[in-house]
């Protein structure tokens, strides 16, 4: 004998609310609907359930009491279920959050952990995403917020553009005066353009840069980046355009000015349309939100 | 109760075998719908269950949590169907009769179906479907189990037995034109060279794993094919075909109504095995409902009438 799950939430709500119409309404249905389903169920077990009174009320008969007390363990594991569903979401759910190694490491990425890390919802874990791997990942489940600079496009994926991040100058320490490097101060170096993007952008981030008035330039990657601010002095280069990294602190001979220029890369946040987290789309909007609003007016990164 | 329950099993049975397909052929569903069950669950309980990769799934932190639960829920679910089925038994006064598939089950199959030989509402299923006898007593599947077993395989706790019938030794039949076993000089080490047919584990329960230890403990070697049968008629049947040697536990001579057959029969291991095999009538330890009791007694007297008769 096989009962139907619907039935037996029909055949609990009629043995706790005693007659067809409330129970009807706590099942937010008809009541044709109820009495058909319970029809149902008797007619499957063989045996009347509830004898109805002239005022509608349904009493039930022996086999429906004996079938409630029968229905009790049943009910009982379902409320353990529902109970450590319960626990997961009050203790938080893993929210991964995926990105490419050096979206990690700017300012930006930061001011997004920080704002979410105290939510009580969920805890927290990174995924290094390559950057090419970013629709599979958000597909698989492997993480369930993807922050690149190019977007996921995807048929099953939500994007959205977060506010962009701003580029910085690097240069030695040999430079005392913190205001923003205009480009005809870059114009005078030999500079390199750090870059985090597919080529096409930061091609185009390049032009703009000379079409500005900054001089002849160079693209190179994170890596370069990274070997020249060990040893500025040696090299041939004398500043870099990037997207200041956080953990860079540490090398002291460097020094971030702001560009005075009207030059971003974008940061797109993706996520799975239909993802069992129901507030991914108010976090993001949070995270807009957070990010949006310099502190009393500051760059950011620059605190 | 938010979620249904088809979704859980499908979450079941996809963590089990971790293939879409396989899911969609058990359920009767189509592929899309399984993966569409698994998301409609994981988005009602706003958890991710599994993690796909290239190559499967993998079940989440709290995939792996819920699975158990979700097991319990529908072994719940599946007990309660049995245990209210049980109920409505008592409350009609019927009984539920599992009758194995030997010549002398069928016999009493026949006459217990054809009605009018009890008084009770009778319901006769045979075994070898789907759930095991002991199981199906256990949970009040059926009230009564009618079968043969091997040595104590029958004997438990939660069981009460009352034999019919006890049976020693085995009996071993072949067909005379394919195997020119001599019935004097015999040895059962000869029958290890061919297939040897027995019965299968719904028709004496315990027999298969006892002869093949019993094979590579004394012998040494196993026999190269073993064909199990779940009833006694096929098993008569594929022996005189010349499959194989048949190997029945107790007097299948008597029981099967070999001897007019034309096989060629011996009888062994009547000192070793004393009751080998025994018919018997099973009911739960401390059943009280007069009804299957009376049943009981009714069908120990059908016995004997039909195996006098036979």
């Amino acid at each position: 004998m096989h009962f139907d799950p619907e039935q037996l939430r029909v055949f609990s709500a009629l043995m706790t609310e005693g007659s067809t119409s409330r129970a009807s309404l706590e099942l937010r249905t008809s009541r044709s609907n109820v009495r058909r389903i319970w029809q149902n169920l008797e007619e499957q077990l063989g045996e009347p359930l509830f004898v109805t009174r002239d005022n509608g009320d349904t009493d039930p008969t022996v086999a429906a009491r004996r079938l409630e007390r029968e229905m009790t363990t049943l009910l009982e594991e379902v409320r353990r279920f529902e109970a450590t569903v319960r626990k997961i979401h009050v203790n938080g759910r893993v929210l991964r959050l995926g990105a490419d190694r050096n979206l990690f490491n700017t300012g930006h990425f930061g001011r997004v952990f920080n704002t979410l890390r105290h939510d009580p919802r969920f805890r927290i874990s990174f995924l290094e995403v390559g950057a090419d791997d970013g629709k599979a990942a958000l597909e698989a489940g492997a993480c369930d917020l993807l922050f690149s600079i190019e977007g996921v496009p995807g048929r099953r994926l939500e994007s959205r553009e977060l506010p962009p991040m701003s580029l910085d100058v690097a240069c030695s320490r040999d430079r005392h005066d913190p205001t923003p490097v205009q480009p005809e101060e870059l114009a005078n170096l030999s500079w390199s353009l750090a870059t985090i993007t597919e080529k096409p952008r930061a091609l185009n981030t390049l032009q703009h840069i000379r079409k500005s008035g900054g001089g002849e330039g160079q693209l190179c990657t994170q890596h370069h980046f990274m070997r020249w601010a060990e040893d500025t002095k040696s090299a041939e280069t004398d500043a870099m355009v990037c997207v200041r990294p956080v953990s860079f602190h540490r090398l002291s001979q460097v020094m971030f000015l702001p560009l005075g220029l009207e030059a971003s890369y974008p940061l797109n946040v993706s996520y799975l349309k239909q993802h069992p987290y129901e507030f991914l789309e108010t976090m993001v909007g949070q995270v807009d939100r957070a990010l949006q609003t310099p502190p009393d007016g500051l760059r950011l990164g620059q605190s | 109760m938010d979620f249904d329950l088809a979704s859980l099993e499908t979450f079941v049975r996809l963590a089990d075998c971790g293939c879409f397909s396989e899911v969609a052929r058990a359920q009767e569903i189509s592929q899309p719908a399984v993966t569409f069950r698994v998301a409609k669950l994981e988005s009602v309980i706003g958890l991710r269950l599994f993690q796909r990769h290239q190559d499967g799934l993998q079940l989440t932190r709290e995939g792996v949590t819920l699975l158990e639960q979700a097991r319990k829920i529908l072994r719940e679910h599946q007990a309660l169907g049995v245990r209210m089925a049980h109920f409505l038994r008592e409350a009609r006064g019927s009984v539920k009769i599992m009758v194995d598939r030997s010549e002398a089950g069928d016999r009493l199959a026949a006459t217990l179906d054809k009605g009018g030989y009890t008084s009770a509402g009778l319901e006769v299923i045979r075994s070898g479907s789907g759930q095991a006898w002991d199981d199906a007593l256990r949970d009040h599947a059926v009230d009564i189990v009618v079968g043969g077993s091997f040595l104590n395989v029958g004997d438990q706790a939660s069981l009460q037995r009352y034999d019919l019938e006890r049976q020693c030794g085995s009996t071993l039949a072949w067909n005379r034109d394919y195997f020119d076993f001599d019935p004097v000089t015999f040895q059962f080490p000869e029958v290890l060279r061919s297939t040897i047919l027995i019965p299968g584990e719904s028709l004496v329960p315990g027999y298969r794993p006892f002869l093949e230890k019993w094979c590579l403990e004394s012998y040494g070697l196993l026999p190269p094919d073993v064909l199990t049968f779940d009833d006694e008629a096929s098993a008569r049947d594929a022996c005189i075909a010349g499959l194989g040697v048949m190997v029945f536990p107790g007097d299948a001579e008597q029981r099967m109504g070999l001897s007019k057959t034309g096989l060629g029969i011996v009888q062994a291991f009547e000192f070793i095995l004393p009751d080998a095999y025994s018919f018997s009538i099973f009911v739960r330890a401390g059943e009280r409902l007069p009804l299957v009791l009376q049943t009981a007694m009714k069908v120990r007297e059908l016995h004997a009438k039909q195996s006098c008769a036979a």
